[in-house]
């Protein structure tokens, strides 16, 4: 479903040239929950980044579903965002002025749906999670983990294929974790795929396959 | 497109403080633009409708303090003014005139015209129709001539002073010859001649000359000044236009200092929007969704600011005399000045627009996400 060939990235700034990922390869099958797991600076973000096209390779080829995305344009690229891809961040991402329904909503704005099926879709979401209560709240009426949980629901309202997660549980205490871990993992075997970016062993312990990336390129894997 | 119009308004109601504050802003220099504006208009539309009386010429004649002895207006005077300005000239000299009635008083101009060039019958005195019913009354300076209807290409003249504007349908038109006796009702303070021609070569040459005359026939004991009234309006409106011509520079220069500072408060308000943004793409917006949505917002903002701006414009317009045009030029609104608030405001929209979506529009998601 996803394959990375001699992907490279290279930041420059001024004339300082910074090569975050040196020529990665790696591919990941349809409803693998795939960890990478690395060390601070190590380039695991950017790769993931890259994965969903927030980011753009400097080198290599990437194709997701055999097309090769550099071939695509911005238009496209915002079609896979929105329909294929749901990504959940560290820092939760939220929008402050919107309400917990309205956020989770957004992905199904830009698709243009009508306003009664989005709402319809998002209260069923939020039934599932468990945070029906939540519906009118804003975020700076809620904890850190009931936000994580609002960043899953939007991730996953259009009901993308692939789901790529950038340290969730970073900014959550150890319960909050295991809540948001669990939601990934039955998202998993529902036949979602899951790509994950830790720097916590204990949480890479969830994937079925775990891959380490150190100073920019992919050390070892170790499949489950 | 209802989901990001929808998306628009709840973000200017989040930050309702912030746009209530920059809709005054605009509104503020869009009306001090306006209040200009439409007074330029004022000004230049009478000035328009003047210039097609530039060949106008009225004689003022003047004296200092009392009423000195002797005419300061005769009929001699009167065929040397036809001799000067030509056979073609065409004027009148006008003599207020007071009566005590029975019952009421009345007051009304006799216009002194050749007949034979204004084309009038000799033994009539022609009324004008606010004034016909006079008549009737028993009140009549020229009982020996015929009273008659003043003819309708002659009421439907006006002429402007530097003060009034005089129809003719409120005077009564009697010979030229009739200046004899009245002479000592036309003293320095009443006379008020004027005279159109069309075909006069060089204006001012002839009222100096004119002026020079009237001084040395008269022995100098009145002042003779042939002026146009729209040259007046110019002389007297030099200082107004310049009032005007301030109140247009500050009305510009706040537009253009509320421009920037627009430029720079929105600037600061999607700099630090820039992660919001970077969700909006992250989630599948594309750049055309996101560009609407600037767009709409600046509008939003812009619009009502514009449309307050016009409306307390018009008003100040309308309803406040800041002393500059007292009882001298009618000030009203003009079109013209929505037509260019509007555009005014549409430049703004679009010029803000482009730069804050210019500076979003090459960077990477990932980096709107996390500031850099």
């Amino acid at each position: 479903m996803i394959l990375l060939d001699k992907i490279g990235k290279t930041y420059h700034n001024g004339t300082v040239k910074t090569e975050v990922l040196k020529g990665v390869s790696l591919s990941i099958g349809e409803g693998e929950f795939v960890c990478i797991y690395g060390e601070s600076g190590s380039g695991k973000s950017t790769l993931l980044n890259i994965l969903g096209l927030l980011d753009e390779a400097t080198a290599g080829r990437y194709e997701l579903d055999y097309e090769d995305v550099r071939g695509l344009g911005k238009r496209e690229c915002a079609r896979i965002r929105n329909q294929k891809i749901g990504f959940v961040f560290q820092a939760y991402h939220l929008i402050p002025q919107l309400n917990v329904l309205e956020n989770i909503a957004v992905p199904l704005g830009y698709a243009g749906m009508p306003r009664r099926e989005r709402e319809k879709r998002v209260r069923r979401l939020l039934l599932e999670f468990g945070m029906e209560h939540l519906e009118r709240k804003y975020i700076s009426q809620m904890s850190g983990g009931e936000q994580q949980r609002a960043a899953i629901a939007r991730a996953v309202v259009n009901e993308p294929r692939i789901l790529l997660a950038d340290e969730p549980t970073g900014n959550l205490d150890q319960y909050n974790s295991g809540i948001v871990m669990e939601y990934l993992k039955g998202l998993n075997q529902r036949g979602m795929t899951v790509v994950m970016v830790t720097h916590d062993t204990n949480l890479a312990k969830y994937g079925s396959r775990v891959v380490r990336v150190e100073d920019g390129r992919i050390g070892e894997e170790v499949m489950k | 497109m209802k989901y990001i119009v929808g998306k628009v308004l709840r973000t200017l109601w989040w930050n309702r403080r912030i746009s209530i504050l920059m809709i005054a802003e605009i509104a503020l220099g869009m009306s001090v633009f306006v209040y200009s504006a439409n007074l330029f208009y004022s000004l230049s539309g009478e000035e328009a409708a003047r210039k097609g009386q530039e060949r106008d010429l009225v004689l003022g004649i003047y004296s200092d303090g009392d009423t000195p002895d002797g005419q300061a207006f005769t009929k001699e005077d009167y065929e040397k003014l036809q001799g000067l300005t030509g056979d073609k000239t065409f004027f009148f000299v006008a003599v207020p005139q007071f009566f005590a009635g029975k019952e009421e008083n009345y007051e009304f101009l006799v216009i002194l015209l050749d007949y034979s060039q204004a084309g009038l019958k000799e033994g009539s005195s022609y009324w004008g129709r606010e004034v016909q019913g006079i008549v009737e009354k028993g009140v009549n300076p020229f009982p020996e001539l015929q009273a008659q209807k003043m003819p309708e290409e002659l009421e439907s003249q006006r002429w402007k002073t530097e003060t009034e504007e005089i129809a003719l349908s409120g005077c009564v038109a009697a010979p030229v010859e009739y200046m004899e006796q009245m002479q000592d009702e036309i003293s320095g303070a009443m006379v008020h001649a004027e005279w159109k021609s069309s075909e006069l070569a060089d204006a001012e040459t002839v009222s100096r000359e004119i002026e020079r005359y009237l001084y040395a026939a008269h022995e100098k004991k009145y002042h003779y000044q042939v002026y146009a009234p729209e040259t007046e309006l110019k002389n007297h409106s030099y200082k107004v236009k310049l009032s005007i011509g301030m109140i247009n520079k500050a009305g510009i220069l706040s537009l253009v200092t509320f421009s920037f500072g627009m430029l720079g408060i929105f600037g600061l308000l999607f700099e630090h929007r820039e992660e919001e943004f970077g969700i909006e793409l992250a989630c599948g917006a594309d750049e055309r969704q996101l560009c609407r949505e600037i767009f709409l917002e600046i509008l939003f903002l812009n619009g009502f600011g514009t449309v307050l701006g016009l409306l307390a414009g018009w008003v100040l317009t309308c309803y406040t005399d800041l002393g500059i045009m007292i009882g001298y030029i009618d000030v009203r609104g003009d079109v013209r000045t929505c037509l260019l608030g509007g555009m005014v405001c549409a430049a703004i929209t679009v010029v803000v627009s482009f730069l804050i979506f210019g500076k979003l529009k090459n960077r990477e998601i990932a980096g709107l996400l996390n500031g850099h």
